[in-house]
């Protein structure tokens, strides 16, 4: 084939490309799967959920608390019972371009909340919210901080009759790089 | 002249089939190239929360007994978990490290109250969903001090927290065989706690 055969075949196939083919190639095949992953920029990855451990209604129920360092403290009759409590935390790349780069802490804010379920009864639920970080906004220098990681803390409401059981809930962390 | 029709066949050929290459590598980094990639402004990720709600004489499951994603070897052999989540293993079986899981349970009574535990069954066998191969399973093993093995006989233990909620880990030993068929296995075991 000659150089503009060719170079129209390519095209031809960029374009058959995007359309999405739909014919299935006749040779036998194996997939094999290459990824590069383009930072864009930023991402955000999850080290460790919230985690409030064994938690004691007591008589009038009240919150129990996370701060992102860590402390615990709580509020009513609540009595932190013991297990591994932690704050979320997460670890935050950026590429060194551009130089300068904002970062801001975007959500779960401390007006935001989340419902957590019992495990096999969905109608049993805590409330979290008054999200906190210690993730400070301002400008950053990626070359030279590297990766960036910062921590959520929350308050988690729970009744004196809550029903005893495992709680869990979702929720998405995010972060403004404009 | 027949050769040379054949020959330019079957060049087309190959220059079909590197065209089909082409293309799907093409379309593999098609998201990428060809795609408008719109600035991110935002990285986002999720995240989970937890909490155990234990209240006066409750008890309750927060972890199941798992023994995470196994290799047999090649003889017949034990994995042992520990309730501290340590696993050893025999006969040369791998356990995909942090795939496994020790069970956990929570309660919540007085300190120094006494607590009796015990299960339905000594041993069980763990049966293939969809077929009928089995695993052994035994010493079901608490992470009391010193450690215990629980069974149908009743064994006896104090609360020690101050808050009277308690938390323990279960552990176990599982016997896979070198031709052990795969698949996912599972099973129940009761675990009966009474507050005296």
């Amino acid at each position: 084939m000659n150089r503009v055969g060719q170079i129209l075949t390519r095209f031809a196939l960029i374009a058959m490309c995007a359309l999405g083919v739909a014919s299935a190639p006749a040779m036998a095949q194996t997939n094999a799967t290459s990824e590069t992953e383009i930072l864009g920029q930023g991402r955000i990855t999850k080290l460790g959920d919230l985690d409030f451990g064994q938690v004691i209604p007591g008589l009038s129920g009240g919150t129990i608390t996370i701060a992102p360092d860590g402390t615990v403290s709580t509020g009513g009759t609540v009595i932190p019972a013991g297990g591994s409590t932690q704050p979320a935390s997460f670890r935050l790349e950026m590429p060194i371009f551009p130089i300068f780069q904002f970062v801001a802490y975007s959500s779960p804010a401390s007006s935001d909340s989340i419902v957590l379920t019992l495990t096999g009864d969905a109608t049993k639920t805590m409330t979290l919210t008054d999200f906190q970080t210690d993730l400070v906004d301002g400008w950053r220098i990626p070359f030279f901080s590297g990766d960036i990681d910062f921590s959520v803390g929350g308050t988690l409401s729970v009744a004196a009759t809550q029903a005893p059981g495992t709680y869990t809930g979702q929720f998405n962390v995010v972060v403004d790089l404009p | 002249m027949k050769g040379w029709v054949a020959f330019l066949q079957s060049a087309a050929n190959a220059g079909v089939r590197w065209h089909r290459m082409m293309l799907v590598a093409l379309c593999l980094a098609a998201p990428i190239a060809l795609v408008p990639q719109t600035a991110l402004a935002q990285s986002s990720t999720s995240a989970e929360s937890e909490a155990v709600v234990v209240t006066p004489l409750s008890f309750i499951k927060v972890e199941d007994l798992d023994f995470g994603s196994i290799i047999p070897g090649t003889n017949n052999g034990w994995i042992t978990l520990s309730p501290d989540g340590t696993v050893a293993t025999t006969g040369g079986i791998v356990v995909l490290s942090g795939s496994s899981q020790a069970a956990e349970f929570a309660g919540y009574g007085a300190v120094n109250q006494i607590v009796t535990i015990r299960l339905d069954r000594n041993r069980y066998n763990l049966t293939r969903i969809g077929g009928t191969e089995t695993m052994r399973l035994r010493r079901i093993t608490i992470g009391s001090v010193p450690p215990t093995t629980l069974g149908t006989n009743i064994r006896t233990f104090r609360i020690v927290s101050p808050s009277g909620a308690f938390a323990f880990r279960v552990g176990g030993q599982l016997r896979v065989r070198a031709n052990q068929a795969p698949g996912v296995y599972e099973t129940q075991f009761d675990v009966t706690l009474e507050y005296q």
